[in-house]
């Protein structure tokens, strides 16, 4: 678990905001406007529908995208800043990235050690043909897979085993920090939660960062100490995984956490759910001011002329919705 | 039970594939009541899906229906002809898939592709059938469908379009409706809506309902009874609560464990070690007995029977039969299961 205290982020997202030319002189804000720091060691869970940009905001903070405006500082170097061919070597070398698709995310007609290798040869981290081929089964042990494994194709594993491959790929160049876009939605639950335990076990073991991406929230929640919630390209909320989950303010993610079908009948039979209402509306052309006003059953005159702010509503509890505004905002809101 | 609508005996498939023949399902037998919705759970490759288009008789060229009947109100469709199957897809029994893209026709209004339908099966005329789409499309719950029936699919967004495929199933007041996987495709706050939205068209139509899926959760929300498949078999089958409450078989505990619980803090997850078996060359015991933490040497060499647990909650696992049982208060050791 992160302490938070005085401790210096390890990644510090400012204002990021990564925008698409779709045609037609429109604009798609995939990413508008986000702002939030991950703590050395912590795992942040990010959440959000498919089209939320939680995807391509990871993606742009390790540069695979470059950033439309904003910054991302990793351990206080600017990610998207010029840089030497060198420079951004060594940048990269520390952030490393596991796929959703195990099928798509290897190299079918490469061999698992040198997909394993490929990232140690790019950074010249073996000296010898030797050295590689132990360090390939040191990895594909740490993973849980082992030697006779290494001479093998992609083709001839399962969905949990070539995700095992991938975790040892991005570990081949010993990160600091690894992003996890939807790591286990392609799995079968009992595979689940073998790689997660692993992510955690590697987590433990190595001092890992970690941002995992997923829609799935209970696994969100099992797996992140803090958690962001985004909507149409926007963060509406951020918490510890306890507060988010205890007291959820944004009425997205109120939404969001009812929705969730609970695998547990007489709670299920109990519970009244909140459902929402409508589709998610086209990033292309946002909702004006709030852009969840269109499906909030809270939802005033005030949110559709004025975006709320970014704000923290309890400590460490960072929300934005005119619910929680400030006074003058919560006042428009009542009237 | 005399209320059972379908009744699956023993069903075998088998596919053909260039290196042998894959036993996707072997030997599955479960009643669908009137009126009740059964879920079907299981991981990829389980058979679930395949016993499912088995009923539809959708099956590829190269799978065969080595066994077994499909009972649908005492006929066998199992052995019915491929005409007589046409009058009764989309018509007594129909179903609807993962992906709505895949199941619609992307160069057709919606409204046209509906109107097919009951042209086909309930012979109505251009304007009667206009209307009946029009209905349809507002029972399933899609604002101003007098504007939407003229719309293409890809106008409209993925929960938009399941709405559209369940208002194509449900054409013709079908007897049974299954859907395979219906909202593993959408966004939580989308599958909310479509799972409301089929309970109340179940509560208004009575239709009986096949639920495929892999998510206990949806489980626990819409479906009275479960049948869990594994390798190709049924291991366990109950109701909601017996299943989750007073599950019998190591499989089902396995799957209940490896779900992170949303309302208590769990330390590390409850992995099942291992992977499915290979249905080339299916073992000749219980065919998790490989991952099962309770295996015994029995459970390697003959494939377990079914116990019957209650009228409605029955167990293919050798740690229920009564002889396993006796040897075990005997000796003192645990059978697992005490949660």
């Amino acid at each position: 678990m992160a302490e938070q205290g005085n401790k210096q982020p390890l990644v510090k997202v400012e204002g990021l905001k990564r925008h698409f030319q779709v045609g037609g002189g429109k604009t798609l804000k995939a990413v508008d406007d986000v702002s939030f720091e991950i703590y050395p060691g912590e795992t942040f869970g990010l959440v959000g529908e498919s089209g939320c940009g939680k995807s391509t905001l990871g993606r742009t903070l390790i540069r695979l995208y470059d950033a439309t405006d904003g910054t991302v500082l990793f351990d206080g170097e600017n990610v998207h800043g010029t840089k030497s061919k060198a420079e951004l070597k060594a940048l990269t070398r520390r952030i490393q990235m596991i796929f959703q698709d195990p099928y798509a995310s290897l190299n079918q007609r490469m061999n698992v050690e040198d997909i394993i290798a490929e990232g140690m040869d790019a950074h010249g981290l073996a000296k010898n043909r030797a050295e590689r081929a132990k360090r390939v089964v040191e990895l594909l042990e740490t993973v849980g897979l082992n030697a006779e494994h290494a001479k093998r194709f992609p083709h001839e594993f399962s969905g949990g085993q070539r995700q095992r491959i991938g975790i040892a790929r991005a570990l081949a160049v010993d990160p600091d920090f690894i992003i996890a876009d939807e790591p286990i939605s392609a799995l079968d639950v009992s595979i689940q939660a073998q790689v997660v335990n692993l992510l955690q076990k590697l987590q433990r073991e190595r001092g890992l960062t970690y941002l995992f991406i997923a829609h799935d929230l209970s696994m969100v929640k099992h797996i992140s100490d803090r958690i962001g919630v985004m909507y149409l390209g926007g963060m509406v909320e951020l918490a510890t995984s306890d507060d988010l989950f205890e007291e959820p303010l944004h009425p997205y993610t109120q939404a969001l956490l009812t929705a969730i079908p609970i695998p547990d009948p007489r709670l299920e039979r109990e519970r009244k759910r909140q459902l929402l209402q409508g589709d998610l509306p086209s990033p292309i052309d946002p909702p004006s001011g709030c852009r969840f006003r269109t499906r909030c059953p809270f939802a005033t005159e005030h949110c559709k002329s004025k975006a709320p702010e970014w704000r923290e509503a309890r400590p460490n509890h960072w929300v934005a919705c005119h619910l929680y505004g400030s006074e003058s905002d919560r006042a428009a809101m009542k009237a | 039970m005399s209320q059972s609508l379908l009744e699956v005996r023993d069903l075998a498939v088998a596919f053909r594939t260039y290196i042998g023949e894959v036993q996707a399902v072997r030997g599955v037998s479960f009643d669908l009541n009137k009126g009740e919705t059964l879920a079907i759970v299981g991981e990829s490759g389980s058979g679930k899906s395949v016993t499912s288009k088995s009923i539809m008789r959708l099956l590829a060229k190269n799978a065969k229906i080595r066994s077994g009947e499909i009972r649908f109100e005492g006929e066998n469709l199992a052995a019915a002809s491929e005409r007589r199957m046409q009058s009764i897809r989309g018509s007594e029994i129909s179903m609807i898939f993962q992906d709505p893209m895949t199941s619609l026709n992307p160069t057709m209004t919606v409204g046209k592709q509906i109107i097919e339908v009951l042209k086909k099966h309930r012979k109505l005329g251009g304007a009667e059938a206009l209307a009946k789409a029009v209905e349809l499309l507002g029972l399933v719950g899609i604002p101003s469908p007098e504007k939407r029936v003229k719309q293409y699919p890809h106008q409209l967004s993925g929960g938009m379009r399941q709405r559209v495929v369940i208002a194509m199933a449900l054409a013709c007041s079908p007897k049974i409706l299954i859907a395979d996987e219906p909202t593993t495709a959408l966004d939580v706050t989308i599958q909310a809506q479509i799972l409301d939205l089929m309970k109340r068209i179940q509560e208004e139509t009575g239709t009986s309902i096949i639920l495929i899926t892999h998510d206990l959760g949806v489980v626990a929300e819409s479906a009275a009874r479960v049948a869990v498949m594994y390798a190709g078999i049924i291991v366990e089958t109950g109701t909601v609560d017996e299943l989750f409450y007073e599950a019998k078989h190591p499989y089902t505990w396995g799957l209940l464990a490896s779900m992170p619980k949303l309302h208590e803090k769990t330390g590390e997850l409850t992995a099942i070690p291992g992977t499915p078996p290979d249905l080339m060359f299916p073992p000749v015991g219980c065919p998790f007995a490989a991952r099962c933490p309770h295996a015994m040497e029995v459970c390697v060499a003959k494939m377990p029977e079914y116990t019957s647990h209650s009228e409605t909650h029955s167990a293919a696992c050798w740690l229920q039969d009564p002889r396993a049982r006796k040897a075990a208060a005997a000796t003192g050791a645990s059978l697992g299961g005490e949660r």
